[in-house]
Formats: structure tokens, C-alpha cells, sequence
């Protein structure tokens, strides 16, 4: 992965943030590339939220850098904000106000706005202008919140659980329109998510965060050429320690048998770990994330 | 500005319920005269003072609420990222959102007055916008009503320890101001100006605290307490380091560095050596009085302030000063505690005692400095200043004015105005015991240097009168005196061999246009059954002073022919050296005015009275007749 100021959208690098005793992000770093879509991933309490708000200025952290276009975004939050926007996991737009006085609002404060979009878009998805935000289903503030990112034609769409509370025909049309409208602008995204099936379909890179470390950060279809999971009918003693090469992140054993998930298939290797009986499948991106995060205890 | 402008509006037009409340509030102001209302007032009236009331009432609770929820609710449910994700700085975020409540509250306010403006026709009187009313104070304060409450709603949101510290570092700053402030509350600190001044100092420190809060906390509750409290009373210690500062500059400044045009100064010891000397209301020097106790002969002095008064004894050993001001509280007008000062020590230093007065008059020493006249409340009491102990208390007369001395260590002479009375009685310390009780006619008096002999003025028209001589243990009066204009203060002057120095003059017609009648200007010196010795005329005089005896036989006088007192050097005034024998007048090669007043008690030859002059530039000398010597004691601005 190159790392230059010319493709680096956005970068992290050894960051720290620390509540009380706990080390929320430890010496984290992380770089996005222009137009990819990069999702991070993690449990709860893993330090996803906590990432986000230090990549975007919101948060200064206890020590690293986060920069955003090459720019120091703790200190030049406002500015860069002009080609980054923000989907929030919780929609915060005012309750009080109406989309319509949203929209009206955030064109007054923004340098670029497109007003026809939002609006088409909002009507696009039945999105009621005259009614209070606080009053809209969380489908549709979701909406309200897409759509005034959208409106600023970012060049970084930063998505923080963007799905979280949405039915399953919402999730997918979102991740749906999001392919379709930002593979056209060249739109570089960063989606937090536990919606992995969804994810899987438009991430280009994946982050898994454990406990505030980057556990694993590759591009999507790396990542899963290298895991695959191994099952042996027949496991010799001293299988394991020959599935060691092959990056063996946890191996289990029934009977005779072995199941094994490696980070680092060669077909060569696995063909002498037995005469036969040997099952090699690919993993979906949830199944990676469940071996790599799943068994660790999350502590907040 | 535009962001700013688009965030003010929107916080206005998220208060419509707000809006529709007040209007709702200023028309059922039309509606509270119909109700019963004692004391028959006008309609209009009754309709302006609730809708004062409610405007009010709206003013505070309105800024309150808002300020506590404008910002601090969106930090605490998180929705304040809303802006933080947008192009908005932090001040513009913190400008633009304030603004926009504090228009809220000023437009409903002004919701809630309108009725009431339309129906009696007629705006806010503009008397009550000036600088000197209470009304730009009471906006100020609205003003840091939201900020405060804003400040608070952040510090209980963020739920973290240092709301401790905020209570401790309130109570610690309160405390310090307070204790700070204590000399200048009686002149200036309780005006609405300095009020004004310091809400406005406030709500500047909680406005910068609240954008510095926003500016490094953003989003997170704990931190933006955080940044608000290190920068909220980062900026009241420098505020108050600063103003410790200045308060520890105006008091160390020394007799040399005040200004003496409007000051004053007295003769204190009857010898001459100790003066008291005081400025006005120094703007300059924190807008207080400074007094001092200074040697005349060497030039040292002690900060004496909130000394009601000061008495030194005959040896010049000890003084004694009532002092007004109290540690923890303001300086209380009517009640003052007896210090006490070793004139002989190097460096002399006031001493407390416990020996309190009711009032405020001035104590008196005994000749030996061993005692010190109080005065409490109805009573004169007399203790020993070594062990503080009460030798003796006397009643005094009621609803009078009583200056008290020592005629000799264990007997006590009180000369009491009142009514245009003078009662004076002596007092036998030992045997406690009054020994006599006299009552004269006249009101003003002046006792000789022994205090065996008392003068006492009483005033027939407005323009002439008689000075009457009584011995005052036995209130035999030995004679009298007519006298034209007036025959008091520095116009009546005992002298160093009993007699009597008088100043007359006859004052100028108060009609314009109307010619003075012949103006007899002239210093008489009469014995003590208060026959005529020795007239000296001084014509053209309009103004006459009479400074004293230098040296036992030559009275020093002051004459000028100009009645202007307010600018002594108008009207050329001349110094003149009267031989007491002979009568004979020599005119000194000096201009000045004299400064020092006597306290009421006949100083001795050569007493700092008949010395002390101010120039015409405002210093202070020492001028010396004998060899036309003015040595600078203070120097003039």
C-alpha cells in the first residue's frame, strides 16, 4: 500500500486516546486511500467511534497525529470540513428544526451545496420536508443526515454505523446508493459498521480494530485470498504445529478430525497436511472478523 | 460572519414557542388593571409595572434556561457534533449560537413590554439609559445570567470531579475579592459603575471560557468543563493577582506620591512635630483617602488610613488613632477600635488594642500617654492604654458632639455642642466623679493650650456676634468680644500668652450689582477680660487667615483680596509677621496659604499650624519667618 500525500485521503498514525485508565486506541495508525472504501470493523468498545472522532477533529488525542488531505485535522477541523462529510451513527441534526429548515441551514454554512439534490433525494426516499426531525422514523433521519452529506459533493464520506437501527430493505438500498452515486463521484469512504454482509459488497479495504489496536488492515480481496478454513478428517499428531506456517489464528478438534482457519493459505503446504480428507473453503468477511475478533473478550 | 449570522437566526426561530409565550404574557398585562387593585392606580400604571415585572422576571429566567440548555443540552446528548461536523469554527459555533439566545430573550422581553410601550405611548425614558442608572448595570448582569448558567449546565453535564474544584476555586476567588475590596466598598466599589465594570469583567472571562471550552473540548462534555474551567479561572487569578497588584501599589504609596491639592492636614500634637495629612478621593490612587501620621522635622511617615481621627500625647511619644476599617468586612462608619503607635521607635508600627469606640470621635491621651478618652455611645470612658483596662466612665451629654482632653493625667475636661450650646464639664478620673458642669451660649468653641480657658463663639445675626472668654472649671466668663463676619476656625487664635488673636472682616454683599459697604479688615489682639491690646487694620483684605506664632510674640497671618477659598493663590496672598508688642507688620518674602488645622486646641509657638503652608503649585512647606526659609515637605502637581 503506497502512502503518499498525492493518494493518502486520510491517515492516523500512532495514535493514542486514553478514558481514565482505559487505552481506548493504542499508537493506532491507519491510512485511506483516495476513492477506496474502507471499512472498520470491530466489536463494541473496540474503539471505532473513538477513531472516527479523532480522525475528523472532534476529539484531539493524547498523543499521534490524524490528518485528513495531508492537513492536521484537530487543527484545521472546520476548514477541511468543506470536502468531508459526516454521517453520524445517531442522526444529530436539531431536533426542532424540519428537513426543509435542515437543508436551509446547512446551505447558508456551506460553501458548496447542492439544494436539488438533497431535496430530490429526500423525496426520492419519501422523506417528509415539513416535519420535525425529532419526529422522523430513524430511516428516514438517516436519510435527512445522507443526504446533507451528499449535498456538500464530499471528497471524504465519513460513515459511522450508518445502518444501525435500519430495517433490511433500508440497508441495502443504502449501501446500494452508495455504490452507485459515489463509484461516479470517486468518492473516498470511511464506514464503520457491523453490517458485515453489506459491507462486504462495497468495502474495497478492511480495519479490524481489537481493543484499540489495528488487529488487521488490508485491502478486502487480499484478505480474503489469504483466509481460508481447513478441515482434516484425519489429523496426524503434530498437525498443528505444520498449520503454524500457514498463520493458524485458532484450530479446534473433534474426534480424529480438524478445523483450522488460516491467515496465510498456501495450497501446497495444506496438501501435505494429509493423504486426504482434506476441506479448504473460502471465508466470508463476517467469518474473517469472527476469527479474528470474535473470541477475544472485549473490555470497555 | 455569515455562519454566525445563520446560526443566531436559527436559535431565534427554534424559540417560536418562546416568542408565542411572551406575547401571550404582554397581553394579559392589558388585562391585570380589571382585576382589583387597592390603592386606585391609573390603568397605564398598573400596566406598566407588570409588564415591567414580567419583562423582568422574563430577562432573568429566560436567560437562565437558555443559556443552561442552548449549547449544554446538545454536549450532553451528543448532538452538538452536528456543528462541529460542518464548516463552522469553534467561535463561530459559540458566537453564533449565544447571540442567537440572547436575541431570543431580548426579542421576548420586548414581546412581553410592547402592550404596555404601545399604551401609554411612549418608549423607555432615556434618563434611565444614562452611564450614572442602574439600568446599563441590571443589562450587564442579564447579560452574564445565560453565561453563567451556560458555565454551570457544563460543569453538572460533565458529571466529572472538577465541579469540586469550581465550588472550592468560587468560594476561594469570593472570598479574595471580598477581602480585596474592602477598602475602596465604602467609595466606589458598591457604585453601579464598578458593579457594572465587574459583571462586564465577568461575563467577558465566562464568554472567553465558553469559546476557549468549545474551541478545545468540542464535543466532549469533561473536556469543554475542562478547558472552561482552566480558562475561566486562569482568568479570575490574573484578575485578581492584577488587582492585588494594584491595590498593594495604591497603598504603598508614601506622602510624596499624592496628589495635595485637595488634600489636607493637620496639626495633631500641639508641639508641631506630628502632622496628620490626607488626599481627597484620590482617582489616581484607587479613588480612597490616603492618610498619614508624618514628622514635620524628619520626614517619616505611617500609612494611618480609615483613621477616623488622631491624637498624639504632650511628650510626643504615643499616638492614638481610631480606626474604622475591620478585617473581613466593610469599615463601619459609626464604630472604630483604638490603635495605638511608638512615635520613638525607628520604624514606628500601629499597634490593635481592644478598646472600641461606639463613634467615631477623635480619642485624647493623657499628658503622660499612659491613658486615652473614648467616647461610647452615651458614655466617655477612660482606660489605661498599658493593660486596656477601664479607669473610668462618665456619662455624656445626649445628642451631642463632645471633644474630649486631658487637662492633666487624672483629670478630664469634655466640651459638648449642642443647641447652640456649649456645655462643658471636668471630670475627676480617680474619684470618678464629675467635678463641674458649665452651659454657654454658642455652639462653636476653642479651648487655650491648658485648657484652663475656653472661647466660645456665639453668632447674634448672620453677620456679626459675640466671643465670649469663660473659665471653664468654673464658668466664670472673664469677658467679651463683638466681632463682624465670622470668628471661628482660623480667624480665633488663643496665644502662647493668653490672649486672644481675632480676624474680622466684613463680608461682601451676597446682591450683584450692589457696591460692598466700607470693608474693615483688621486683626485684633485682646486680653482675656477681652479688652482691646492692639488693632492692626490689614485694608483691602477679603480673606484672612491666621496661621499662629512661630515664635512667642509674632502672630503669622495670611491675607489675600480675593474671596475666592477654593483657589487659595487667587488674589495674591500675602504673608505678613505681626509684632504682638508693638503692632508693627512686616510683609514676607513668601507666597502661600496656610494648611493645617489645630483640632481644636491652641498649639504651641512654633507648632506645625503656624508653619505649614501650601504653595501655589500645591506643595506642601515648612516656611520659616525668621529666615524666609519654605523647606518642601510635599510636593505639589
Amino acid at each position: 500500500m503506497t502512502d503518499s500525500p498525492q493518494t493518502t485521503v486520510a491517515r492516523l498514525g500512532e495514535v493514542s486516546v486514553r478514558y481514565g485508565r482505559k487505552l481506548a486506541l493504542d499508537r493506532l495508525s491507519l491510512s485511506i486511500e483516495r476513492g477506496s472504501v474502507y471499512a472498520l470493523l470491530g466489536r463494541n468498545g473496540a474503539g471505532k467511534s473513538t477513531l472516527v472522532r479523532v480522525l475528523l477533529g472532534l476529539q484531539q488525542a493524547d498523543r499521534g497525529s490524524a490528518t485528513i488531505f495531508n492537513e492536521d485535522s484537530w487543527r484545521r477541523r472546520a476548514a477541511l470540513m468543506k470536502r468531508v462529510a459526516v454521517v453520524p451513527e445517531e442522526p444529530d441534526a436539531p431536533q426542532d428544526m424540519t428537513g426543509e429548515e435542515i437543508l436551509r441551514f446547512c446551505s447558508r454554512i456551506s460553501e458548496r451545496w447542492d439544494d436539488a439534490q438533497a431535496k430530490a433525494r429526500l423525496d426520492r426516499f419519501g422523506v417528509p420536508l415539513k416535519t420535525g426531525f425529532g419526529k422522523l422514523s430513524k430511516g428516514q433521519r438517516k436519510q435527512v443526515s445522507l443526504a446533507i452529506a451528499l449535498a456538500t459533493s464530499p471528497e471524504l464520506l465519513v460513515l459511522d454505523d450508518p445502518t444501525l437501527g435500519l430495517d433490511v430493505v433500508a440497508k441495502a438500498s443504502l449501501f446500494e446508493e452508495l455504490v452507485s452515486e459515489l463509484a461516479d463521484r470517486g468518492t473516498t469512504v470511511l464506514v464503520t459498521t457491523h453490517d458485515l454482509a453489506q459491507v462486504e459488497g462495497v468495502a474495497t479495504r478492511v480495519g479490524i480494530l481489537v481493543d484499540g489496536r489495528m488487529a488487521l488492515d488490508e485491502e478486502l480481496e487480499t484478505l480474503k485470498s489469504r483466509f481460508r478454513r481447513i478441515r482434516v478428517a484425519q489429523a496426524e499428531p503434530g498437525v498443528e504445529e505444520s498449520l503454524a506456517p500457514l498463520h493458524a489464528i485458532g484450530t479446534r478438534r473433534w474426534g480424529a478430525g480438524l478445523e483450522a482457519v488460516v491467515g496465510e493459505f498456501d495450497a501446497a503446504r495444506v496438501a501435505t497436511l494429509a493423504p486426504s480428507g482434506i476441506d479448504v473453503s473460502s471465508m466470508s468477511l463476517e467469518e474473517i472478523f469472527l476469527a479474528v475478533a470474535g473470541d477475544r473478550e472485549v473490555s470497555r | 460572519m455569515t455562519r454566525v449570522f445563520a446560526l443566531a437566526l436559527r436559535e431565534i426561530t427554534e424559540r417560536k414557542l418562546l416568542f408565542l409565550g411572551a406575547a401571550l404574557i404582554g397581553l394579559m398585562t392589558l388585562l391585570f388593571p380589571l382585576m382589583p387593585v387597592p390603592g386606585g392606580y391609573r390603568y397605564v400604571e398598573v400596566v406598566q409595572v407588570s409588564a415591567a415585572v414580567f419583562a423582568l422576571a422574563l430577562m432573568a429566567g429566560g436567560g437562565i434556561v437558555l443559556g443552561a440548555t442552548t449549547i449544554g443540552r446538545d454536549l450532553s446528548s451528543g448532538r452538538l457534533a452536528f456543528f462541529f461536523t460542518r464548516q463552522l469554527r469553534a467561535w463561530e459555533i459559540w458566537v453564533g449560537r449565544i447571540l442567537g439566545m440572547l436575541v431570543a430573550v431580548v426579542i421576548s422581553v420586548v414581546i412581553v413590554a410592547l402592550p404596555a410601550i404601545v399604551i401609554s405611548g411612549g418608549t423607555p425614558s432615556p434618563s434611565a439609559l444614562r452611564g450614572d442608572s442602574e439600568l446599563p448595570v441590571a443589562m450587564i448582569f442579564a447579560l452574564m445570567l445565560p453565561l453563567v448558567a451556560h458555565y454551570v449546565s457544563v460543569a453538572l453535564r460533565s458529571r466529572s470531579a472538577w465541579l469540586a474544584f469550581d465550588v472550592v476555586a468560587m468560594c476561594a476567588a469570593g472570598g479574595v475579592l471580598w477581602t480585596l475590596s474592602l477598602p475602596f466598598l465604602p467609595y466606589w466599589l458598591g457604585t453601579p459603575k464598578a458593579l457594572g465594570a465587574i459583571f462586564a469583567l465577568l461575563t467577558l472571562f465566562l464568554a472567553l471560557a465558553g469559546w476557549v471550552g468549545l474551541a478545545k473540548g468540542r464535543i466532549t462534555p469533561v473536556a469543554v468543563h475542562r478547558w472552561s474551567l482552566v480558562t475561566l479561572w486562569s482568568l479570575v487569578v490574573i484578575a485578581l493577582l492584577s488587582f492585588a497588584a494594584w491595590r498593594a501599589w495604591v497603598f504603598a504609596a508614601s506622602p510624596q506620591e499624592i496628589e495635595w491639592s485637595k488634600g489636607w492636614a493637620s496639626e495633631i500634637d500641639g508641639n508641631g512635630e506630628w502632622i496628620g495629612v490626607g488626599s481627597g478621593e484620590e482617582k489616581g490612587r484607587g479613588g480612597i483617602p490616603h492618610e498619614f501620621l508624618m514628622s514635620t522635622k524628619t520626614g517619616a511617615w505611617l500609612r494611618v488610613d480609615d483613621s477616623q481621627s488622631v491624637s498624639v500625647s504632650a511628650d510626643r511619644r504615643i499616638a492614638v488613632i481610631a480606626k474604622r476599617s475591620w478585617a473581613w468586612r466593610p469599615p463601619s462608619w459609626s464604630e472604630t477600635t483604638i490603635q495605638t503607635v511608638d512615635l520613638t521607635a525607628a520604624r514606628p508600627r500601629v499597634r490593635a488594642t481592644g478598646i472600641v469606640q461606639g463613634l467615631w470621635d477623635t480619642p485624647a491621651l493623657s499628658p503622660d500617654g499612659s491613658r486615652v478618652v473614648v467616647r461610647e455611645s452615651s458614655n466617655v470612658a477612660v482606660y489605661s492604654l498599658s493593660d486596656e483596662k477601664l479607669l473610668a466612665a462618665f456619662p455624656g451629654e445626649e445628642r451631642s458632639w463632645p471633644i474630649m482632653s486631658f487637662l492633666d493625667n487624672g483629670t478630664l475636661l469634655v466640651i459638648s455642642s449642642k443647641n447652640d450650646e456649649s456645655i462643658i464639664s471636668t471630670f475627676d478620673i480617680a474619684r470618678r466623679e464629675r467635678v463641674a458642669r458649665n452651659v454657654f451660649k454658642g455652639g462653636r468653641f476653642k479651648r487655650d493650650r491648658t485648657g484652663a480657658h475656653v472661647a466660645i463663639t456665639a453668632s447674634t445675626t448672620d453677620k456679626n456676634g459675640t466671643v465670649a472668654i469663660y473659665e471653664t472649671k468654673s464658668g466664670v466668663k472673664l469677658g467679651e468680644i463683638p466681632f463682624i463676619g465670622s470668628a471661628f476656625g482660623r480667624r480665633l487664635h488663643w496665644l502662647a500668652d493668653g490672649g486672644i488673636a481675632l480676624a474680622s472682616i466684613e463680608p461682601t454683599p451676597l446682591r450683584a450689582g450692589v457696591l460692598p459697604a466700607t470693608v474693615q479688615a483688621a486683626v485684633t489682639i485682646h486680653a482675656l477680660d477681652g479688652t482691646e491690646r492692639l488693632r492692626v487694620p490689614l485694608p483691602g483684605a477679603k480673606r484672612i487667615v491666621i496661621a499662629g506664632e512661630q515664635r512667642r510674640g509674632e502672630l503669622i497671618v495670611v491675607w489675600a483680596t480675593n474671596e475666592n477659598v477654593s483657589s487659595p493663590c487667587a488674589g495674591t496672598p500675602h504673608v505678613v509677621a505681626i509684632d504682638l508688642t508693638s503692632g508693627s507688620l512686616r510683609e514676607l518674602p513668601f507666597k502661600g496659604w496656610p494648611r493645617a488645622g489645630t483640632w481644636r486646641v491652641a498649639p504651641e509657638p512654633g507648632g506645625a499650624s503656624s508653619r505649614l503652608f501650601s504653595t501655589c503649585d500645591g506643595a506642601m512647606v515648612m516656611f520659616d519667618a525668621a529666615t524666609g526659609e519654605a523647606r518642601a515637605l510635599l510636593g505639589g502637581k
